[in-house]
């Protein structure tokens, strides 16, 4: 099991409370050192959260008449944070007794542990981004865009509050300590400390009191996870719902993962098929097929279950998206035609976890632990009696499963979209010679395809692309009004819930009207981020002094943002997006990578396009 | 595409010889096999939620056999036209499992003999090919193995 930040949070909270509620320790002036140099870190660290939720300065926040109010306040408790620590760390540096220098006072180490944990969870959510040579901070993860969301750092910024309102205790317990121990000239920082830290809680508390954070909104952040890959979990002969849920959520993870890694592999890698497509895709429409089946069943069964009002509907809705997913799905398999690499076999990454999912969601949907494809006569030969009707506890892990399956189908399947595109690009799509038109006289099995085909296989993929997500955000939403918690969404998912108008609605409306709009055909269904970052014209503008009103600022504005438009235009049919570029990028970076003097093509990769007279043996990896 | 069209096909591939089959109409009849099965499969896909996991990976089956026979050298130029793709099953779900698995059974058992007769590296590799697909037709419709 992965630690969460809501874990890593709560371990620092229980710290502080056990500092704080420590009977008052003897004091020396060594360990009243001590004590400050670990208070001085632990602030440090704090500060450290609040340049994470607002990574402006303080003119910035003061001017900018869009900042809501507790993003402004983040200035000013910074600021005292930072005078709080200026003073607790001219207090440690006279005679701290450091940690392991001998048996540590059980305040200290208290402190000590608190400011580990903290740090880690602060490392938890920078693990999501990566800077790059331009100081950018590029998501790295489907989770990015919920940590840079405005819900989430608002909830963020709550727990810094909190932590900071456990912290402001312990400097008058140690002065009180210090005058105790009748060593009154330590009790100074203390007090500038404690002066300084409630000043920085007075500051957020009462931003955050004319703009409350939704329970929810900190559930997620409590929820979001370390960028990591969890380790393959296949399935096990008898598995109970939970475990079978549980266990489409890891492949989903690691589905997601694979997608975002295999970016511009297709030029290259012998281990991208399109048998490997063929099947995923196939695979794809029999989930969405299962999918379909088990919605309509909880939709007919939802008035038995204690949920929302409109959770039928709901679960209609993502029926039917559901169906018109499978019908994509199969289209898109039919399509592939006579189309091959010129390696084959189920070689690519994600068979293995794709085969793990689809067997899951059939064993949830014929409530058979033995379910196979190839045992699906037997299945067909069941008695319906022996379909169990989940409780609304399992209803709700059922819905939030097939939510999962469905959106890293989909994530995947854009994946597959841009490989397939690289791997035309990269004359890797072959026919069989035989299929071509008598005036091809090639001497070889195999030859290049011509591009109508390929282009027509796009076109499908990207119909199946937007119903598949529309259907993960349908599902989505039927998950959350059955009882799922918000934090069990995906994180694309989760992104909608805390993007879309975050000031009004809860995250259950939010991803109803998601799906209303999905319905209404005006949306895909993609997250929307809170605040962009910055272009590198206006940056260069700022390090020049020009202020947010200032002509040339708009100007310089209106120019990142119509570079960014023409890159995102550009990806589309960009032929270097499908050579080979591998890292994940914002539209800032791909602004800055494609201005001038940047480093624009250092990513790009050979690519093989010849094909090969005679093909390798087939390498086949066990599939279902 | 009716049932007895799956039998003639089979009779078809059944009255070829086991040991040293003429390879070139072997292929032919294993092409127009698979073309058939993949249509089938294809057509019976939406009519059982329980068995169309089964019908489709067959019918992904059936589509990479066909590609393994186009490769063949031996395959007489004619036949390299595309699959059929309209096709309207009537007959019970069950009796077309079974008639589709039975064609199956039948051009794994031609081909995988094919392949151990011929003498081009080529035609021996795509009839190895094709005969595992074949099999992998029939377990998928019938959840046994050859």
């Amino acid at each position: 099991v992965t630690a969460t930040f809501g874990d890593l949070a709560r371990l620092t909270s229980h710290h502080l409370d056990e500092a704080v509620t420590i009977p008052a320790m003897t004091i020396t002036a060594g360990t009243a050192a001590t004590a400050a140099h670990e208070l001085h870190r632990l602030v440090n660290v704090l500060s450290r959260y609040l340049k994470r939720a607002a990574p402006y300065d303080e003119v910035e926040a003061t001017t900018d008449p869009d900042l809501p109010g507790w993003r402004r306040a983040i200035g000013p408790a910074r600021q005292a944070l930072e005078l709080a620590s200026g003073g607790l760390l001219a207090e440690s540096q006279h005679e701290a007794v450091r940690p392991g220098a001998a048996q540590p006072d059980p305040v200290i180490a208290e402190l000590t542990a608190a400011t580990s944990c903290m740090s880690a969870g602060l490392d938890l959510l920078n693990s999501h981004f990566a800077a790059d040579h331009e100081g950018i901070w590029n998501d790295m993860s489907p989770w990015s865009p919920v940590v840079r969301s405005y819900a989430v750092t608002q909830a963020l910024v709550e727990q810094v509050m909190r932590w900071l309102g456990k912290l402001a205790l312990l400097p008058d317990s140690l002065s009180i300590a210090c005058d105790i121990a009748g060593i009154s000239t330590a009790r100074e920082p203390f007090d500038t400390g404690r002066y300084w830290l409630l000043t920085a809680v007075s500051a957020l508390s009462g931003a955050l009191r004319t703009s409350p954070v939704k329970a929810e909104d900190t559930d997620l952040l409590m929820a979001i996870p370390p960028n990591l890959v969890p380790d393959r979990s296949p399935p096990r002969p008898v598995e109970s719902v939970r475990e079978l849920t549980e266990g489409i959520h890891v492949s989903a993870t690691r589905l997601r993962a694979v997608a975002s890694r295999t970016a511009g592999h297709a030029a290259w890698s012998p281990a991208a098929t399109t048998d490997s497509w063929k099947w995923t895709a196939t695979a794809t429409a029999i989930v969405f097929s299962l999918s379909q089946h088990m919605l309509i069943t909880l939709a007919e069964h939802a008035s038995r279950w204690p949920a929302c009002e409109g959770t039928s509907s709901l679960l209609h809705t993502a029926a039917g998206l559901a169906a018109e997913s499978c019908t994509r799905w199969r289209q898109v398999a039919r399509a592939w035609g006579d189309l091959r690499t010129e390696t084959h076999g189920l070689t690519a990454p994600e068979i293995q976890d794709t085969s793990d999912l689809l067997l899951r969601v059939g064993r949830l949907a014929f409530n058979d632990p033995d379910w196979t494809p190839s045992r699906s006569r037997e299945t067909a030969q069941l008695p319906n009696q022996a379909r169990q009707v989940p409780d609304g506890a399992q209803a709700a892990e059922i819905a939030g499963a097939l939510h999962q399956a469905a959106d890293a189908l989909g994530e995947l399947a854009a994946a597959t979209m841009r490989q397939t595109r690289t791997a035309s690009n990269a004359g890797r799509l072959l026919v069989p010679t035989r299929t071509l038109p008598a005036r091809y006289n090639v001497p070889y099995a195999y030859w290049h395809a011509p591009p109508r085909p390929a282009e027509a296989l796009l076109r499908e993929y990207q119909d199946a692309v937007h119903r598949s997500e529309e259907t993960a955000v349908a599902a989505g939403a039927a998950a959350v009004s059955l009882g799922a918690q918000q934090s069990t969404l995906s994180p694309r998912v989760a992104a909608i819930a805390v993007t879309r108008d975050p000031s009004t609605s809860t995250s259950g409306a939010r991803l109803r009207e998601g799906t209303r709009t999905i319905r209404a055909g005006t949306s895909s269904g993609r997250a929307e981020t809170g605040t962009g970052p910055r272009g590198p014209t206006e940056r260069a503008l700022r390090r020049l002094g020009f202020g947010e009103d200032d002509i040339l600022m708009l100007r310089a504005k209106a120019i990142d943002n119509a570079g960014r438009n023409l890159i995102n235009d550009a990806r589309i049919e960009s032929p270097q997006e499908s050579r080979g570029y591998v890292r994940k990028r914002g539209p800032a970076a791909m602004a800055a990578e494609n201005f001038p003097g940047s480093g624009s093509g250092l990513h790009e990769t050979a690519h093989p396009t010849a094909a090969k007279k005679s093909l390798p043996q087939p390498r086949r990896s066990p599939a279902l | 595409m009716v049932v007895h069209e799956i039998e003639r096909l089979k009779a078809r591939l059944s009255g070829m010889p086991m040991a040293a089959p003429s390879l070139g109409p072997m292929l032919a009849a294993a092409l127009d096999a698979f073309g058939a099965l993949q249509a089938a499969c294809h057509d019976s896909e939406d009519r059982s939620v329980e068995m169309f996991a089964a019908f489709a990976f067959a019918a992904l089956a059936a589509s990479t056999g066909r590609l393994s026979v186009l490769t063949a050298p031996s395959l007489p130029r004619a036949h390299a036209g595309p699959a059929s793709s309209d096709t309207t099953i009537q007959t019970g779900l069950d009796v077309v499992a079974d008639t589709l698995a039975g064609l199956a059974r039948v051009l794994s058992m031609r081909l995988a003999a094919a392949g151990h007769h011929a003498q081009h590296p080529g035609d021996q590799a795509a009839c190895r090919e094709a005969a595992a697909e074949a099999s992998r037709i029939y377990e998928l419709l019938t959840g046994d193995s050859l």
